[in-house]
């Protein structure tokens, strides 16, 4: 249970956790009451986070009936995930520092979200149903996000029709087999995968998945082929510059000869 | 020496206390006699001892010595002996009352009218329970004793049934069997299940699981999680590095399309447990497992005449929660530009929860959670079992019926004769492929009535190719499966992919070993795949492997539930195929019949033993 968790929780909890688990050590001596309130409190406390995240992450179908596909989704978004909404308008939602936000009160006609920014926040697998409705995301940003693992990248075929960048950096349980499932994303432009820790070599993954998607255009792959195209051009260059000095050099040559 | 066992009565009435018999006069004077004798001994002992003080030269042995070769007695010389084997259990009072009097019987052929037994403290005390009544064969010729900690002790807990006579004894006679004696403990201590610990299953046990695979772990895991304490589990493998079983063999793939709602209800909560694996089977202080699933789903292809099976199949998944969609000719060619679609009408094809996965690690997974729980894993096979008819009352206290109810499983531990009994409220089969040979051993298919039923299932040798073509389709591939059988998925990112096909009924290959037909790949396999990916025309055969489907042989489907006629065995076998991918959701399902007695989640009624009674098979019609 430790150790599943040390994965799902955030910063400051992960290191409340490790004290909790150095505290074992610390504590060999105290007496057996103190230690077992310690590892009751423990357990409580990971009760209670596996608790709230499967709370947070539920799809509450009074609010699409409410709200409307759109504005259900940026509310949970808002409300629960603490990340940013942009809609067609071009505005961007977000709580602001007061952790208050504002979206508007009617469902407009021809206004949908178009991007997403849930960078670290607590979206799981099955939270990811309260995005299906989202016709027509462009952008979506799940950087650093904890609980999104592979089958939750498999899941992002909902959005095969629309969606043309996608960060998912530095999420630590993607693995190469979720990243090869990005396959039915035919309209993907942008693919962000830095730092992703459990993928060994993100470079053949770039280049399967460029052959398999028209339009994407992955960083580490362009960025050789443009140091390619500029040695070539480079080398073009040199050709020429080459061939003109020889011809110019033939060229006098011929003048000195004819005078 | 196979005699019958004597029975030991114990007798109700302590015996009467030994009369105090009083010296007569003549034994007095007799006594008298020997003692100036004993003197006129010792005397000339001493004198002749000490005319030659150096021991080179010394011609008188010593006291011992002297006085025996004196004696006329005829001094006995004694032998260390092995007893044999008596097949009953240790503790019975008959089974010792019966060693004794065979020692006894021993000690009189070689002219012994006394001897010393010692035995561990467990066979003492019931040895000395029976001498205390003084029973007339046995009266005045033994002498119990607890046995010295060191060699004897290594040596009688392996024979457990027998009981050494340690006597005085010849000097070269005790020599060569201490030689012997030290090769047998060498011996005994490289074949560790000779050490007394892990392996000795307990006497009795709630509920046995005979087979130790993925259906038999996952259903250990689901009965010990519900009831951690209180209920002693026992799984029986005999094979516990995973050589032949099929779990480790298979090539992991789950799906949601079938065509019955069980099998996709099953297959769907396999999924969610692979999910969330991490929450369900980690071990404190130990990484969380990871089953590698790669979710790219499969593709079932059909033909025109399969288009109307195909529809319905896909109404059922539907309704059921599957994510699975109907792709047309033209979409098939959009998706998968590499297929060749000769022939084919319609496609199905998975897109969430399907796919393939390392089914070794979740074996690894599900035991290691399982042994933390408390469930105790054995490596013996099961060659018999212990059938009781009990009298109970089924309806009302006028009305008996005989209930026949397994009360022992027999094991035979490895290395050694050994064949041990273990008490069992439940058996059940997970045995696998070789379920039926299992159920042979409690007769069913023999009998009248309801026992003449046999269980169908039977080994099925399944051929899987593992090949390399670079040009072969890229990341999208699924596991796509032909019109025709034959099925194949990308295995890695290197271009490699893994294939199969089942054969018909005529062209079954034999069970008796694992070893792989390679002109199979070539005669049949290959130009299917060929004629499916025209890339694969070009390919190289890496290398291949065979393992054993447990193969339901009249409908192909799971055979989970009771035995009508014996009460408290049940089965969980016959998956032919799709074992790996149900595993979780069988379990779950095992678990909740023989705890509450019926299934609360998935209601596997019809998939029980009564349909091969009643005749009425329930076909699968999408079996690979």
């Amino acid at each position: 249970m430790a150790a599943s968790m040390r994965v799902a929780v955030r910063g400051s909890s992960l290191r409340l956790l490790e004290c909790c688990s150095g505290c074992k050590r610390i504590t060999k001596n105290v007496p057996q009451r103190s230690m077992s309130v310690i590892n009751y409190w423990t357990e409580q406390w990971l009760n209670w986070t596996t608790f709230n995240l499967r709370r947070k992450n539920v799809l509450v179908e009074k609010r699409v009936e409410y709200w409307g596909s759109e504005l259900a989704a940026a509310h949970w978004l808002l409300a629960h995930q603490n990340s940013a909404v942009q809609f067609t308008n071009g505005h961007w939602y977000a709580k602001n520092k007061k952790g208050r936000y504002y979206l508007p009160r009617d469902a407009v006609k021809d206004e949908y979200i178009i991007s997403i920014d849930a960078k670290r926040s607590r979206i799981t697998y099955d939270g990811l149903e309260n995005l299906f409705l989202l016709k027509h995301l462009k952008y979506l940003s799940l950087k650093g996000c904890p609980h999104i693992d592979d089958f939750c990248l498999a899941r992002l075929h909902h959005f095969k029709d629309s969606l043309t960048h996608l960060n998912i950096s530095e999420c630590p349980q993607i693995t190469e087999r979720g990243l090869a499932s990005l396959h039915s994303l035919k309209k993907l432009e942008r693919l962000n995968m830095k730092n992703l820790p459990q993928v060994d070599s993100p470079e053949l993954i770039s280049v399967m998945l460029e052959d398999v998607l028209p339009n994407l255009k992955l960083q580490v792959v362009s960025q050789h082929v443009a140091r390619h195209h500029d040695m070539m051009d480079a080398a073009a260059s040199w050709r020429k510059r080459t061939e003109d000095s020889l011809k110019q050099n033939t060229s006098r040559d011929e003048k000195n000869a004819k005078n | 020496m196979n005699d019958a066992i004597l029975r030991y009565n114990k007798p109700s009435r302590h015996p009467e206390p030994p009369d105090v018999q009083k010296l007569s006069d003549t034994d007095v004077q007799r006594t008298a006699a020997s003692y100036t004798d004993a003197e006129k001994r010792d005397l000339l002992w001493t004198l002749g001892r000490l005319h030659k003080a150096d021991d080179a030269q010394q011609r008188i042995p010593a006291w011992t010595g002297f006085n025996s070769t004196l004696s006329d007695r005829n001094l006995p010389t004694t032998t260390i002996r092995y007893m044999p084997f008596i097949r009953a259990p240790p503790s019975d009072l008959s089974t010792i009352y019966t060693i004794l009097n065979k020692l006894v019987k021993m000690s009189t052929k070689i002219g012994q009218s006394h001897i010393l037994i010692s035995a561990d403290m467990a066979i003492y005390s019931k040895a000395q329970q029976i001498l205390w009544k003084k029973p007339p064969t046995l009266d005045g010729r033994v002498t119990m004793r607890v046995e010295p900690p060191m060699g004897m002790s290594t040596v009688c807990r392996i024979a457990r049934r027998c009981v050494y006579s340690t006597c005085k004894s010849d000097m070269s006679h005790f020599v060569r069997s201490m030689s012997f004696l030290s090769e047998f403990q060498k011996s005994l201590k490289e074949k560790d299940s000779f050490a007394p610990t892990e392996n000795r299953p307990a006497d009795e046990a709630d509920i046995v699981i005979i087979g130790g695979g993925l259906v038999g772990s996952s259903i250990a895991y689901f009965l010990k999680r519900k009831i951690v304490r209180g209920m002693r589990v026992v799984v029986i493998e005999r094979d516990p590095a995973y050589t032949r079983a099929s779990s480790s063999l298979s090539v992991g793939g789950i799906r949601q399309q079938f065509s019955l709602p069980e099998n996709i209800q099953l297959s769907m909560y396999g999924a969610e447990f692979l999910r969330n694996i991490k929450e369900h089977l980690t071990v404190d202080d130990a990484d969380p497992p990871d089953v590698q699933f790669n979710p790219y789903g499969y593709l079932f292809l059909a033909t025109e005449k399969g288009v109307r099976q195909m529809k319905t199949n896909y109404e059922i998944q539907r309704e059921l929660g599957a994510k699975v969609e109907l792709l047309t000719v033209t979409k098939l060619k959009e998706k998968f530009p590499w297929i060749n679609t000769d022939g084919i009408e319609l496609a199905s094809y998975g897109t969430a929860n399907e796919g393939w996965f390392d089914p070794w690690c979740l074996l690894t997974a599900l035991k290691q959670k399982a042994k933390s729980l408390g469930v105790q894993y054995v490596h013996g096979n099961v060659t018999g079992f212990t059938i009781k008819k009990d009298k109970i009352p089924k309806n009302g206290p006028y009305d008996p019926y005989y209930d026949n109810r397994i009360q022992n499983v027999k094991i035979s531990m490895p290395n050694g004769p050994e064949v041990r009994s273990l008490a069992a409220t439940v058996v059940v089969n997970a045995a696998g492929p070789q379920a039926g040979h299992l159920s042979k051993l409690l007769k069913i298919g023999e009998g009248n009535n309801e026992m003449s039923v046999s269980l169908p299932v039977e080994p099925r040798k399944r051929y899987v190719y593992f090949y390399h073509c670079p040009s072969g389709p890229g990341l999208d591939c699924p596991l796509v499966v032909d019109p025709t059988g034959a099925y194949f998925r990308r295995e890695g990112l290197g271009g490699n992919f893994i294939c199969g096909l089942s054969p018909s009924e005529e062209e079954e290959p034999s069970v008796n070993n694992l070893n792989v037909d390679y002109d199979w790949f070539e005669d049949r396999l290959w130009p299917l795949l060929s004629k499916r990916v025209q890339a694969f025309e070009n390919l190289k055969l890496k290398c291949a492997w065979a393992g054993f489907y447990d193969y339901n042989t009249v409908d192909q489907n799971a055979i989970i539930g009771g035995h009508p006629v014996i009460s408290n065995f049940f089965f969980a076998n016959g998956f032919s195929g799709h074992g790996i991918q149900q595993a979780p959701a069988i379990g779950r399902a095992m678990s909740e019949l023989l705890l509450e007695q019926s299934y609360k989640t998935i209601d596997l009624s019809r998939f029980g033993f009564q349909r091969f009674i009643d005749q009425q098979p329930l076909p699968e019609m999408l079996v690979v």
